[in-house]
């Protein structure tokens, strides 16, 4: 079956991820709605997709074409607009990262989604990544409890990877202030935001390794844009390093995992890109190595293809799990946070 | 040419005396040798007594992590003015030397995993790699101490942040450090005793650059520097050593 998507938002995240990655999966969804928030970038992207033009979210929302809503706006609206989609009867909605940036958001969003009966993906595309699905049957498999996890990220410019994916020029980042990360306040506000936009790819994945509360050991900002994060999930030790390398070596994004008798290193591709699924190496302990051959399938098409199996009724929808997820995000951040304003979390 | 004397009972030395035959020799007994002091058990005794002999210079194989006092006990070799050899087969010079970072890293990360028996010297190696990549010592922020594990924040002698995780495995797994730089240019450094793995990756925005492996066995680069050092090359093994040690005791109070 077919299903129609209006898009909401119309920056790098569509033009150059989302509308691609539909237009693979031109048998399953057809974008009809784009709307932006007044840039005009929407008009000359549904005039490649065949879509109508809008410069208002709820111009999407309210039209009855659509039956998919994708938010891909900035992470404090989409709570919003997702309770306004479920108000407007939508079936489904695809959320671009974060679900929410409050808890309050996420008990909102969830309960709206779980009583009305709408579906709802959230664009964490790791955890879509076939390979970290086979990271974790081979961790179920091998019963071996998790003693650490390590999370490393050194992020290049989104940019460079557009052109791979994208012949449109990249729109050019919002003009920021220069950051004084030896302000407290202003080191802790990066953190957050950080956390709740970039470290949300992983976290779900280090509850899923580490399941129960997390606990904050240490906590700074590092500069230019990162942060370094010491924390405990479940009682395991986690650590979490990001920084932004704009003009640097390619992107590394790796997840370590070290449970009783092996280590098993997650790399996943770089931002935007449709380079197959992560490629996974597990190292026992006398270092014998076996690598998982990468799938040509990638989160960013896996997250899609999950809400199109949940549209025609294949799946259960795990409201309990996003929420539980986003959730824990928060309590991260927040935790992060308040460690860097100097409060003991 | 002058060959230098060298008195070992370990077989990796014997190797590399025979892969140096032009300038050394085995030798008989301890004075006037390099004397190589097997890394294992009371080592700073026996280092104390082979300059007590007369050694020309003392090499220390890949030393366990001993009590700090015992290890202070060392400056009477320092003192002594016999050059002494760490050989530290996970922090070997030579690929210290290919390791240099061309500007200081944002951000600089090192996960250690090991056996319990082998964490120590791991994490004392991992502290070192820090040392040597960053220009000096590490500070130790905090720690955070979980029964298999730990974690530490630090920072360079520059002010760049750093992080440390120590993991120790259930079994008698081999250690491997794994440290990486965050730069302009990204330093991934693998240290794996399991499989030998010495390996470094400088990545760029072009690509990445893999220096050709050091080939040379680490007793017989130990040696050659000891050679060196008894020729008037100054070297600071030892200190490196007292100094990656003091910082790792602060990570493991309880064992210190």
């Amino acid at each position: 079956m077919m299903y129609r998507v209006g898009v909401i938002g119309a920056g790098p995240g569509v033009s150059a991820l989302h509308l691609p990655t539909l237009a693979g999966l031109a048998d399953r969804f057809r974008v009809v709605h784009i709307a932006d928030s007044g840039s005009g970038r929407a008009a000359a992207l549904a005039a490649s997709s065949g879509a109508r033009a809008s410069s208002d979210a709820a111009a999407v929302i309210a039209d009855e074409d659509v039956d998919v809503v994708a938010i891909c706006t900035p992470p404090d609206t989409h709570a919003e607009l997702i309770l306004a989609a479920v108000a407007a009867g939508k079936r489904a909605v695809f959320c671009e990262k974060p679900l929410a940036t409050t808890g309050e958001q996420a008990d909102a969003v969830i309960a709206a989604c779980a009583e009305s009966g709408v579906l709802l993906v959230v664009g964490t595309n790791h955890l879509f990544d076939p390979s970290w699905s086979r990271v974790t049957h081979h961790l179920g498999l091998s019963g071996a409890p998790t003693r650490s996890v390590a999370v490393t990220l050194a992020l290049a410019a989104n940019d460079r990877y557009h052109r791979w994916v994208s012949d449109r020029a990249p729109a050019a980042p919002p003009r920021r202030a220069p950051l004084d990360l030896s302000d407290p306040d202003a080191a802790a506000g990066v953190v957050r935001q950080l956390i709740v936009g970039l470290a949300v790819h992983d976290l779900p994945l280090v509850r899923d390794l580490a399941p129960g509360l997390a606990r904050i050991e240490h906590a700074r900002a590092v500069p230019p844009i990162g942060f370094d994060l010491g924390m405990r999930s479940g009682g395991i030790p986690v650590r979490f390093s990001a920084v932004m390398v704009p003009s640097g070596a390619d992107t590394l994004w790796r997840v370590r995992v070290v449970t009783d008798h092996e280590r098993v290193d997650v790399d996943f591709p770089p931002p935007f890109v449709h380079a197959g699924s992560a490629r996974v190496r597990v190292t026992d302990a006398v270092g014998r190595s076996t690598v998982f051959p990468p799938e040509l399938l990638d989160g960013y098409v896996a997250e899609w293809q999950a809400l199109a199996r949940l549209l025609d009724g294949e799946g259960a929808m795990e409201y309990s799990e996003l929420h539980a997820d986003a959730r824990y995000v928060v309590a991260v951040a927040d935790a992060a946070a308040a460690a860097v304003r100097g409060a003991r979390p | 040419m002058r060959h230098v004397a060298v008195w070992t009972e370990l077989s990796a030395y014997r190797g590399a005396v025979g892969e140096l035959s032009a300038s050394t020799r085995r030798a008989e007994g301890q004075a006037g040798a390099i004397c190589v002091v097997p890394g294992a058990g009371r080592w700073w005794d026996a280092a104390t007594r082979a300059v007590d002999a007369g050694a020309c210079a003392v090499v220390i194989a890949d030393p366990d992590v001993g009590p700090a006092p015992a290890v202070s006990r060392l400056d009477a070799v320092t003192h002594a003015g016999v050059p002494v050899i760490v050989e530290r087969p996970r922090l070997r010079a030579d690929v210290i030397a290919d390791a240099q970072l061309a500007a200081p890293p944002l951000m600089i990360l090192a996960d250690v995993v090991a056996s319990a028996k082998s964490a120590r010297a791991s994490s004392r190696d991992a502290i070192g790699w820090l040392r040597a990549l960053t220009g000096g010592p590490p500070t130790v922020l905090s720690v955070a101490r979980g029964r298999h594990s730990l974690i530490a924040a630090l920072e360079t002698t520059a002010g760049v942040p750093a992080a440390l995780s120590i993991t120790t495995s259930r079994v008698d797994t081999c250690p491997a450090i794994d440290v990486i730089a965050i730069g302009d240019s990204r330093l991934e450094l693998r240290i794996d005793d399991a499989t030998g793995t010495r390996s470094i990756r400088q990545v760029r925005a072009e690509g990445a650059l893999e220096p050709a492996a050091r080939l040379e066995s680490s007793a017989r680069l130990a040696l050659r520097r000891a050679l060196a050092a008894v020729a008037g090359e100054p070297v600071a093994d030892l200190d490196e050593l007292c100094s990656d040690s003091s910082v790792d005791a602060l990570l493991w109070p309880d064992h210190a």
